[in-house]
């Protein structure tokens, strides 16, 4: 072989052996047994939902806080579905994959209560003083958004105003009713409607029976995600359903005509980001969480998204007053112990698929 | 080869093979009846007490009984959907030579390249109230019809999804089938369809064996397209586990339903082996 044809061909070992470490060196990288040369930074995984959401924060945290050059970073993110984030996170508990990561109230309990994430440094988080206990789950969880979740109608098919989540299994609107899939924001939803009718978290059978009569007594389309609850209301395929305020001020600035209701026990959703307790990188994960709890980059979340901000400094202009709660909504949420929510995970998914999807 | 005797050269050859799959199908798969046997915990993943109760749960509650049931009657009839496609594809396939040939293999294997969540979205368009095969119902007086979050829906989907593990085997085994053989029973009287059914459905058995166990595994343990286009309404196996992994976090009840999907695949795989090889005593 002469040295031009030996430049230009590989043998089968050689293949093999380069395809070997292709294979490898990704794997390792993921597991963090080797890490790039040129990696001098400190290198913070962020686990993260992604769409819209995360190019927002990616250039409102990040771009626009200078967080990573000041701080000699770089931001790695892990994209998943929420539930996805919470699981990850639970079976890495250890040996955390994240820096930090996105939950809920329900996550974040369940993490706190296998010990998976640690406690907010306040000295760090200093932000947390201008944050109303009320979007705080004890020391390990603070709310960056609150996503209040009301009746999203279509105001052209839905001529009287809904008021009560009964309204969802009128047989008026019979198949034209969105309901949350339980992994998104069913799971929440069920016991919303469960206080609602008097239930506790202990026992959901009038949750059970009222989903189950909107679900199946009324054809409910089982909505997937925020982009296609989007979607099935701009095309009036649905014309009712449990939504975030934000993207109905969205929808409603594009044109389709929908309009928001908070009715008894409404739902609200509250996201911030907690901090797995074996993280390698702790100090910085919560500087990056008090950055995401200052005023401006809030304002921005808020101009952005249309999301309550959580900070009590900011103030809100007055063309988005309709993104936060309105005086005649204020102690209407439903109250749910979350911790205890958890206790009948099991329970509630098995009774949710045989009773109100039915097989 | 120095130092390893000719007769264990081929068993130290496979050290590697055996290494790979052990490290990362055998252990986890231990991993997951290992943990199928313990007690789900309320606040971590599982806790170490032994159990069969997720068995007992999982074998004699109906509602599983009839998920599984479900997974297998969806995973048969999208098998039946992919041989029916596929056969065409296989057979032009194998008898095109060129670039005719790349060219539609090319297509074949395009499903492949774009992830199963994005494919699942074209078809929530295109089934949808207002998407094209509604259009065309319309169009042709028909009417037009909730198609999708519905088992169909879901067939459709997995069909599409699914053909390129139909095709490929069967075009493997349709192209070791000489011409002449086909061109004699041509000579000999028989018809397109009688060269199809007499020669070559009997002699491309082997290639429709496997792709129907490669069709059928992937069916029946399917997560995304009964996610996206059964709306949740049509319940498989796969979505059981996904919400049992994910949302209810009871990993050993997850653990249990896993070990039963593949004890289906299992039989799936013993009944195809045991038709191919009467399918051989046959000819």
């Amino acid at each position: 072989m002469t040295g031009t044809q030996r430049s230009l061909s590989l043998t089968r070992r050689e293949a093999l052996q380069a395809g070997a470490v292709a294979a490898l060196v990704p794997a390792l990288l993921q597991l963090g047994a080797i890490t790039p040369a040129e990696a001098a930074e400190t290198q913070l995984v962020f686990g993260t939902v992604g769409g819209g959401w995360l190019d927002g924060i990616k250039k409102i945290f990040l771009e626009q806080t200078g967080f990573e050059k000041q701080h000699d970073a770089k931001v790695v993110w892990d994209v998943q579905a929420d539930t996805s984030l919470i699981t990850k996170a639970l079976s890495s508990c250890a040996r955390p994959v994240y820096d930090l990561l996105q939950a809920g109230v329900t996550g974040a309990a369940k993490l706190s209560a296998a010990k998976c994430i640690a406690a907010y440094d306040r000295s760090i988080i200093t932000n947390l003083a201008d944050v109303d206990d009320t979007y705080k789950s004890g020391d390990y969880f603070v709310a960056v958004i609150r996503l209040l979740n009301g009746l999203v109608y279509n105001t052209k098919h839905v001529k009287d105003k809904p008021t009560s989540w009964d309204d969802l299994a009128n047989p008026k609107y019979k198949g034209k009713v969105g309901i949350p899939v339980y992994s998104w924001v069913g799971s929440q939803l069920l016991h919303a409607i469960n206080k609602a009718h008097g239930g506790t978290e202990a026992n959901v059978d009038p949750g059970i029976k009222a989903s189950a009569a909107i679900v199946r007594g009324n054809d409910a389309v089982m909505v997937q995600h925020s982009n296609m609850g989007d979607q099935l209301l701009q095309r009036e395929e649905i014309w009712i359903m449990p939504f975030w305020t934000g993207r109905m001020i969205n929808l409603k600035a594009s044109g389709v005509p929908v309009d928001i209701y908070y009715q008894k026990d409404f739902l609200f959703a509250d996201v911030g980001y907690v901090v797995p307790s074996h993280g390698r990188n702790l100090q910085l994960a919560q500087k990056l969480i008090n950055a995401t709890l200052a005023p401006e980059p809030q304002l921005e979340i808020l101009k952005r998204f249309k999301y309550q901000p959580t900070n009590r400094k900011v103030v809100v202009p007055e063309d988005l007053k309709a993104a936060v709660l309105p005086e005649y909504a204020k102690n209407r949420a439903a109250k749910i112990d979350w911790k205890k929510v958890n206790e009948y995970a099991d329970r509630d998914l098995e009774r949710w698929n045989k009773e109100v999807l039915g097989s | 080869m120095t130092g390893i005797s000719p007769r264990a050269a081929p068993y130290a050859l496979s050290v590697p093979a055996l290494a790979l799959l052990g490290a990362f199908i055998v252990v986890p798969l231990c991993l997951i009846f290992f943990i199928s046997f313990q007690e789900r915990s309320a606040t971590g993943l599982w806790q170490n007490v032994w159990t069969i109760e997720n068995y007992r749960r999982a074998l004699t509650d109906v509602f599983y009984v009839k998920i599984l049931g479900a997974s297998v009657r969806i995973a048969a009839i999208t098998t039946v959907f992919c041989i029916l496609v596929s056969y065409p594809i296989a057979y032009h396939l194998a008898r095109s030579t060129g670039a005719v040939r790349g060219a539609c293999l090319f297509l074949v294997l395009c499903p492949l390249l774009v992830s199963t969540v994005i494919r699942s979205f074209g078809w929530v368009v295109i089934l949808g109230d207002g998407g094209a095969v509604n259009a065309l119902l319309d169009v042709a007086g028909i009417g037009r019809r909730k198609l999708l979050y519905s088992e169909t829906a879901v067939i459709v989907g997995l069909t599409h999804f699914l053909v390129p593990f139909m095709a490929l085997p069967l075009m493997v085994a349709i192209e070791r089938i000489p011409r002449a053989v086909e061109e004699a029973a041509r000579s000999l009287g028989a018809r397109s369809l009688e060269v199809f059914r007499l020669v070559v459905l009997p002699l491309s058995f082997p290639g429709l064996v496997a792709g129907s166990v490669l069709v059928f595994t992937l069916a029946v343990s399917a997560v995304v397209t009964p996610l996206f286009l059964g709306g949740r309404k049509v319940q498989m196996i796969g979505t059981q586990i996904y919400d049992n992994v994910t949302v209810a976090f009871n990993w050993p009840f997850a653990g249990a339903l896993t070990t039963m999907a593949i004890g289906v695949t299992v039989v799936a795989i013993l009944v195809a082996r045991h038709t191919a090889s009467e399918g051989r005593t046959i000819r």
